[in-house]
């Protein structure tokens, strides 16, 4: 994809800033902007224009670009890694099958929840990918548009000097709904398609959302207020724009802060061996009677437990023991 | 304790030792990521723009979080699953 670069904005800017003076110049119309020292309008009224040009510019496209696939990469470790899921699922499917007791049951259900966690991570690790996209969309969008109107606004200011007949011409103004008809696309995808959903197609929906706007003016003064008027309303769409997305964004994540993550400590599930509640009777082999092996199996936990505290581990290791 | 365990308990320590690892370090992969926000360089101050990175900031900010969060407590089931097995194995005198 391909967009206007910074580069290219800016030298637009500077042109129109030359031709604009030129134009006040020639029709005689002194420039004289309101708190700016005189021997500074000139610089003034280019730096304002070049300022209107930088708007634009905050927004990289190629950064923008980056930041998606990195994202994706990140979320497609989830769904692309063959391992992390599916041995979760044997793991449930194992323990299940061969384990008993409320904390084997527990355990069965960790597994499974770590599965159920790294698929709600994933679509919303899709979300933030879409919200980048819509992000580069706006960007792409408004850089063409703004571009289109100072060269528009520069070819009229050029005819006005020349005296020549006045073009018809036109640009297309970035409607402010243009987000909302991208994110309303995105939203309506199921959280399995956001992941593969194209940007291409947002920056269609976000590209159509435009409207074709005249550059105008009967005269020279006529000329500056219609540049003035038009920028004003491409900015205003490009922070309503903006503001969109950042409530969309926003709203992503006031859902994720109301999702629990569905994983519990063991110590809380019955499954720490150092606690006095952990049980036999809780995790067993479905061929071996808790009857049968829980005093067993209390006695060495209990043992186990003193050789930890004790640390007969280590003098063991240390060959003291 | 005479049929001893060592089948079954291999089965709690390829999950423990491999298997819980495994997903601890997949959840951990995209938190780098995650945590390395977008923000633009840019020629001046745009404010909506700033805002949207801001929200952007917070989404993945929350995401690294959870992430983190969760694969602690993938790696903490490991470590008491470990030990289930490690004291079934001594009961089977394997220990």
């Amino acid at each position: 994809m391909t967009w206007v670069s910074n580069e290219t904005l800016s030298l637009a800017a500077d042109e129109l800033g030359d031709v604009m003076l030129s134009m006040l110049s020639v029709a005689g119309i002194p420039i004289d902007i309101p708190g700016i020292p005189d021997q500074e309008d000139v610089t003034a009224m280019k730096g304002f224009i070049l300022a209107d040009a930088m708007d634009y510019m905050a927004l990289d496209p190629a950064r923008l670009e980056q930041e998606y696939n990195d994202i994706l990469a990140a979320s497609r470790h989830f769904t692309e890694n063959p391992d992390a899921k599916s041995q979760m699922n044997t793991a449930n499917a194992e323990i299940a099958a061969n384990w008993v007791g409320t904390a084997s049951d527990a355990f069965a259900l960790q597994v499974q929840n770590v599965v159920a966690f790294m698929e709600n991570e994933e679509t919303y690790m899709w979300y933030a990918a879409q919200g980048v996209s819509m992000m580069y969309a706006l960007a792409i969008q408004f850089r063409a548009a703004f571009h289109e109107l100072v060269v528009k606004s520069t070819e009229l200011c050029r005819a006005l000097i020349s005296k020549a007949v006045i073009p018809t011409l036109q640009w297309d103004i970035v409607l402010t709904e243009a987000a909302k008809a991208g994110l309303d696309l995105v939203t309506m995808q199921s959280a399995k398609d956001l992941a593969k959903w194209a940007v291409g197609k947002l920056l269609e929906t976000v590209g159509a959302q435009t409207k074709s706007d005249p550059v105008a003016a009967a005269d020279e003064l006529a000329a500056l207020n219609d540049y003035i008027d038009s920028r004003d309303r491409l900015k205003n769409s490009f922070e309503a724009n903006l503001d969109e997305v950042r409530r969309w964004i926003m709203n992503r994540a006031g859902d994720l802060e109301d999702v629990a993550i569905p994983l519990k400590e063991p110590v809380k599930v019955g499954m720490d061996v150092d606690s006095p509640n952990f049980s036999y009777d809780d995790f067993y082999y479905n061929d071996h009677d808790p009857n049968v092996y829980a005093p067993e199996v209390e006695r060495e936990r209990t043992k186990y437990i003193e050789e930890k505290s004790n640390g007969l581990i280590a003098q063991r290791l240390r060959g003291e023991g | 304790m005479s049929e001893g365990f060592q089948t079954n308990v291999g089965e709690l320590e390829k999950i423990a030792n491999t298997w819980l690892p495994n997903a601890a370090n997949a959840l951990r992969v995209p938190i780098a990521v995650l945590q390395d926000h977008t923000r633009t360089q840019r020629p001046q101050e745009v404010p909506a723009v700033s805002a949207v990175e801001r929200a952007y900031g917070l989404l993945t900010e929350r995401l690294a979080g959870r992430l983190t969060r969760g694969a602690e407590l993938v790696d903490e089931t490991a470590v008491s699953l470990r030990e289930i097995a490690t004291l079934y194995r001594r009961v089977d005198g394997q220990g």
